[in-house]
């Protein structure tokens, strides 16, 4: 008897499972960073999805069938915007599917980086917490809009995202005061920390630029003008992006003298298990592979 | 029976040519890097005003704390209250050149919502509000007794804040 009853509960358990699963909404976000943000905003009450995977650059990225099918599942998708995903590939996504998309970047004060075509708003907002702020409030307000009935909660767990966010502003600015003021240059290859830069009194220097494109097509003149800018710049350490070629980068360091400081997460974080596998690891990685590079 | 033999001399004169090249490239390699900092003349002060009360909370933040480089030159953790002078004198290690102080202080906490960078309301552009007015901190440096720094470092947030205020002394950031 008692057998039976459990083979019903489990037989109804099975039966119900797909069918709570369901009720979850969908959000297809463009980057892990956004994500992270996402799911730390509607926590398990949605399923949050990403096209791009750890490591992966949103510059260079082209879109597959799959990532089509993901975005034909979502009831929300997310993206940074100001050109991160090169060739607008989110927007696309989202307009071939009929699907509201939410843009990040919406509400903050855009930085300038030179581009082959002239000034354009620097997208690599998030590298300031307070910026990363804006990005929840955006995120809050689409998921709540799309799913009103538990936008209080969403609301709850974004008030207390807000707070995290505030204490990691701190904990930054009192692990970057130990670096000397002099010393505080920070050299990547693209200039993805240009708002990193800008809230912690670093100067931002990147020899080629801030996309990614040429990375594997360097010439030796194009090297030899960044060894001689690094030179120029002279700090003791530049630092090496996760998501981009890093073979090129060490051989530069060795031809201008400088150590590698370290790799850092920039426009993609890091894989699950790691410390970049969020947000607020990813930043307080980085900080601690700056300071420990240029102190 | 020479082919041989010729081959293993190329071979033999292909890696001599690629071992002395690597020596060569390595011997014209630039030095690394030295940043030489010089230690700034005379002495430096720096004074702490609130507008407001503070105090630590559970989670570490202290009532008020004020940094410079790896030293931490005062830290609070009970209240702090408003208008009362805080001065941390001889400050040691000051560089020629820019030099970072990290002022951060914790309001009490007040009734009302959180407004600023970090709250669920988008602070208006430039504006600061009536809430935040009520929370600033004053902060002077000063070399040798003349103010060289005088600044006021608003709070947004009724959340623990901090900003790093910016000195300049004598001419260039280091030299290398």
């Amino acid at each position: 008897m008692r057998f039976r009853s459990l083979l019903v509960l489990l037989l109804l358990s099975l039966w119900l499972t797909p069918l709570a699963y369901g009720q979850h909404k969908v959000a297809v976000c463009s980057t892990t960073q956004i994500a992270d943000f996402t799911r730390q905003i509607v926590g398990d009450d949605w399923e949050v999805l990403c096209v791009l995977g750890p490591g992966q650059d949103p510059h260079s990225y082209e879109p597959r069938i799959e990532d089509s099918e993901m975005v034909a599942r979502a009831d929300l998708c997310l993206q940074n915007g100001w050109h991160l995903e090169g060739g607008e590939w989110m927007q696309d996504l989202a307009d071939n599917n009929s699907k509201p998309l939410v843009t990040c970047v919406t509400g903050v004060v855009p930085l300038q980086a030179a581009d082959k075509e002239g000034l354009v708003n620097d997208p690599h907002a998030w590298f300031a917490p307070a910026n990363a702020a804006i990005y929840v409030r955006n995120i809050l307000a689409g998921v709540s809009k799309t799913d009103p009935e538990n936008a209080h909660m969403f609301q709850q767990r974004a008030a207390l995202y807000l707070g995290q966010l505030n204490a990691l502003d701190l904990w930054i600015k009192n692990q970057v005061v130990q670096i000397p003021a002099g010393r505080r240059v920070l050299v990547t290859h693209h200039d993805a920390f240009g708002y990193f830069c800008t809230t912690y009194g670093f100067e931002a220097a990147s020899p080629a630029g801030w996309t990614t494109e040429e990375i594997g097509g360097i010439g030796l003149d194009r090297r030899q003008e960044i060894v001689e800018k690094i030179r120029d710049i002279g700090v003791p350490s530049i630092f090496v992006e996760t998501s981009l070629d890093q073979r090129m980068i060490s051989e530069i360091a060795r031809d201008a003298g400088v150590e590698i400081g370290g790799n850092l997460y920039s426009d993609a974080m890091g894989a699950e298990g790691t410390a970049g596998e969020t947000y607020i690891g990813m930043m307080r990685e980085n900080v601690l592979t700056i300071v420990a590079g240029l102190k | 029976m020479i082919r041989p033999v010729l081959a293993v001399l190329i071979a033999a004169s292909i890696l001599l040519f690629v071992w002395q090249y690597a020596e060569f490239t390595d011997r014209i390699r630039p030095a690394p890097v030295r940043i030489v900092e010089d230690a700034a003349a005379g002495q430096f002060d720096v004074r702490v005003v609130c507008t407001f009360d503070c105090a630590g909370n559970d989670f570490g933040s202290p009532a008020l704390r004020v940094r410079f480089r790896d030293r931490v030159l005062m830290e609070r953790q009970e209240s702090v209250a408003a208008g009362e002078v805080i001065t941390v004198r001889n400050v040691p290690d000051v560089k020629q050149g820019f030099n970072d102080f990290l002022v951060q202080a914790t309001p009490l906490e007040t009734a009302g919502a959180a407004t600023g960078a970090f709250s669920l309301e988008a602070p208006a552009p430039g504006s600061r509000g009536e809430t935040a007015i009520a929370r600033a901190v004053r902060v002077e440096i000063l070399q040798d007794g003349f103010v060289v720094a005088d600044e006021l470092l608003w709070s947004g947030s009724s959340g623990p804040f901090g900003e790093l205020v910016r000195i300049q002394v004598g001419g260039a950031g280091h030299s290398h």
